[in-house]
């Protein structure tokens, strides 16, 4: 056999990787590299157009987060990388260290060679002296095994052996964790659905239809600085669901979502208002598919026959207070904004607004009539079949971080042994987080063992005392 | 008439109710008592007597009755949960500061280290009056009930953190100090059997002489593990619940958010504080700047991620 330093030099490539995946300065370093790219990612704006950039930092700055590749960090290659490469140190760590690790076996070991140690005198015999011992690391909480030993009595005790086990039940909760998340991007789907009052759209991958048969948004006005603003106080679409699992009326509101029989969900996640006209040539109405209801910023109107459009541009009022800004009066009624263009030329210098129930004349004999707004809601819609997994994953993951972090595994030694007439008892204790964790409890348990060692208290002392009262 | 609490919200006309007024005079009450706390309790330092602790503790926990009675008022009135912008959630760091050290104080025997954890987290909720917006509803998105547990979860972590920077701080000074007995010991051999700074004749600033009163440094950098170790528990809970939150509200667990990418970073840098603990080698001085730089990159996802970075994404 060679020496130990040989044997270094001889291990395998093999070997001295796993040595490095398996040095707990390995996910140290991984941990380091990861918050400081976080961190980059957190001050830097991400995914935003490159000119963007050289406007909100100097040149140099914007130059050189553009050519780092700075701007879609949580997505880049190595960015994921790390997270797999910690995975592997995770596992080769797990397999190498973490389940391999035995408690110490129960063996005489020289009581004095422990960090944590301390010898006491008895004034109890032997036998009772070994008794109290074993019954004090009871009470303790310690699990206890005895031994007789050349003549001495010997206690192997045990506390919290279990918390051992944190450290690699963390490590499968972030594991569980990951294949949670895998499950769903490999099985799961998601998208958006922008549904107008009154109309169905369709979870294809699910085979269900969502019509909205109406959206609430509810709003408080706030008194600021600059006037008042109004915030949102509720979100609410009353939708119909028809699928296989049956049809249902439900009402879906923000951090209440839907939950379809077979576990799609649908979240409430924006809404808007159509603009909405009736157009009018001569008196009589003029049909134009497809914008009933549905006029969204810059969607235009061209009045056949002629040269003139009509741009939608907003809507202000009761219906959505919170587009107004600050300090704006609200109409009482829902009001367009608009443009008339007659040759590509704007017929105003500013925009035309028109309440609902008011018309406007937009010559060649063409009239618009402001309609009451519809109202859309926009549902996301997903299912995640890794969801148990990922919920399990993060029980899992808390759990060991208690276990590993907050309980200790505690080795307990005593021996009972005479000496030149008298009873002598010595304790030591090993843990695995290093003795100074320990050295408190270990004094306070030498102190408690201690005083039930010492003479009764009751004795003569006590008496001659009351004698002499 | 000037409002103090225009600093930087818009919402001014709010603050001037009679309502906001009870629940900030409370406030003002909470300030003052820990202020008075803190400076009891530095009384240890250099009296080295217990009843500066018991005195100590006695305006820490009126100060406490302060703050939850203010906190209570601000949620009565507003019909919500009081943390639910930046005043009301530096209110309650603080306010957990204030109890979990009463805790570990106990538990740890640590109340060496009140005078700095009471500084600290009172600068924290002196600078949160800036930020009270007074009474507003409750926007859609965090009406939920998951608001009862991940935010108080993940402020808690931030209480226990801060307590745990205060221990690697103190450790530094102690370390220093020690090592300080160590070189003068070494230099003066009869002086080797003594570990009395005055008997060594060691230089040490007079301002310094309350680490005298701090236990060997292996002790606080025990106290800083645990203390942290208990922090790093509580946010992975916080995490997790505010993804399973994310999961009901937004439909996805995580979305890259700057405030979740922040929160990421202060985990990541626990866990490799956790991580390097198992090193002897580590332990101690390493151990103590990782855990400073933690608090450093706390505080940064509280106040960059809340004013400036999310400031930014609001005025565009
Ligand atoms: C994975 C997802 C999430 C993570 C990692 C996360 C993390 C955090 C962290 C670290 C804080 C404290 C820092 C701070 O106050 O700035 C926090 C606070 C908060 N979180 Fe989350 N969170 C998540 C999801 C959510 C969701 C879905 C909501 C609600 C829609 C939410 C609402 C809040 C609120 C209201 C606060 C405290 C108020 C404030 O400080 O402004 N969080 N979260």
């Amino acid at each position: 056999m060679s020496a130990p330093t040989q044997a270094l030099r001889t291990r395998s490539l093999y070997d001295q990787t796993l040595d490095v995946l398996s040095n707990v300065m390995f996910p140290v370093v991984v941990f380091a590299v990861w918050a400081a790219l976080t961190l980059i990612g957190t001050s830097v704006d991400q995914n935003i157009p490159p000119e963007q950039y050289y406007q909100e930092y100097p040149a140099p700055v914007a130059n050189a987060i553009l050519r780092l590749h700075l701007t879609n960090i949580f997505h880049s290659w190595p960015y994921i990388a790390l997270v797999l490469l910690l995975l592997v140190s995770m596992t080769v760590c797990t397999f190498r260290r973490v389940i391999p690790k035995r408690f110490p076996k129960d063996r005489a070991l020289p009581i004095e060679n422990f960090g944590l140690h301390a010898q006491r005198q008895s004034a109890l015999d032997f036998e009772t002296t070994s008794h109290v011992v074993d019954e004090y690391a009871a009470r303790r909480g310690f699990a206890v095994r005895t031994q007789a030993i050349d003549g001495a009595h010997w206690l192997f005790a045990d506390k919290q052996k279990w918390a051992r086990y944190g450290v690699l039940v963390a490590h499968v909760g972030f594991a569980v964790i990951v294949i949670g998340v895998f499950i769903g991007w490999l099985l799961g789907y998601r998208g958006e659905l922008q549904i107008y009052e009154g109309q169905t759209a369709s979870v294809p991958q699910a085979g269900l239809l969502v019509t909205l048969s109406h959206f609430v948004g509810r709003f408080q006005p706030v008194q600021t600085k600059q006037g008042v603003v109004y915030q949102a106080s509720r979100f609410q679409s009353d939708v119909h669901v028809a699928g296989s699992g049956g049809d249902t009326n439900a009402s879906i509101l923000v951090n209440h979502p839907y939950t379809s029989a077979h576990g799609v969900y649908l979240y409430q996640a924006s809404y808007g208002f159509g603009g909405d006209f009736a157009v009018l040539r001569n008196g009589k109405p003029v049909a134009l598919p497809g914008i009933n209801g549905r006029l969204g910023p810059q969607d235009v109107i061209a009045l056949p026959g002629t040269s003139r459009v009509i741009e939608y541009g907003t809507m202000l009022g009761p219906s959505d207070p919170s587009q107004a800004p600050a300090g704006v009066p609200l109409p009482k009624v829902d009001t367009y904004a608009i443009w008339a263009f007659h040759d590509q030329i704007p017929v105003t210098q500013k925009p035309i607004l028109l309440a609902v129930g008011q018309t406007y004349d937009v010559g060649d004999g063409y009239v618009l009539k402001a309609l009451p707004p519809v109202a859309w809601s926009g549902l996301t819609y997903r299912y995640d079949p890794g969801e148990l997994w990922v919920g399990a994953g993060a029980l899992i993951l808390t759990a060991g971080f208690v276990m590993a972090l907050f309980f200790m595994p505690i080795k307990l030694y005593a021996r009972v042994r005479r000496a030149a007439g008298a009873t002598v008892v010595d304790v030591a204790a090993t843990t695995t987080k290093g003795n100074a964790m320990y050295e408190d409890d270990f004094d306070a348990l030498v102190n408690g063992l201690a005083d039930r060692l010492a003479p009764p208290a009751s004795g003569p002392i006590g008496e001659t005392v009351n004698a002499y009262a | 008439m000037p409002n103090d609490y225009t600093q930087y919200n818009t919402n001014a006309a709010a603050l001037v109710d009679a309502h906001v007024s009870a629940y900030m005079s409370f406030y003002e009450a909470a300030v003052v008592l820990y202020l008075i706390a803190a400076l009891v309790f530095a009384g240890y330092w250099f009296f080295r007597s217990w009843t500066a602790i018991g005195a100590g503790i006695v305006f820490a926990s009126l100060g406490i009755i302060a703050q939850c009675t203010s906190l209570g008022l601000r949620w009565h009135y507003s019909g919500h949960v009081p943390w639910n912008d930046l005043y009301g959630s530096l209110s309650v760091v603080s306010l957990f500061t204030a109890v979990l050290f009463l805790i570990f104080g106990a538990r740890y025997r640590i109340w060496f280290a009140a005078p700095l954890a009471f500084a600290f987290s009172d600068a924290l909720l002196a600078y949160a009056k800036g930020w009270n917006k007074g009474l507003e509803p409750l926007v859609p998105s965090l009406q939920s009930s998951w608001i009862y547990i991940h935010v108080p979860v993940v402020l808690a972590s931030y209480a226990a953190f801060l307590i745990g920077c205060v221990l690697s701080i103190m450790y530094l000074f102690k370390k220093a100090d020690e090592d300080r007995i160590l070189n003068a010991a070494g230099q003066s051999v009869g002086a080797a059997v003594s570990t009395e700074t005055a008997d060594l004749g060691v230089s040490r600033p007079r301002w310094l002489s309350w680490v005298d009163a701090l236990p060997a440094s292996s002790k606080l950098d025990v106290a800083a593990y645990r203390v942290n170790s208990i922090g790093e528990i509580l946010l992975t809970a916080g995490i997790i619940l505010g993804a399973l939150w994310a999961h009901v509200s937004w439909g996805s667990y995580w979305q890259w958010d700057p405030k979740e990418t922040a929160a990421l970073v202060n985990w990541l840098v626990y866990a490799a504080y956790v991580h390097l603990h198992t090193r002897p080698s580590m332990r101690g001085t390493v151990a103590a700047w990782v855990s400073i730089i933690g608090f450093a990159t706390v505080l940064f996802s509280y106040f960059a991620v809340n004013i400036v970075i999310s400031g930014l994404h609001s005025y565009k």
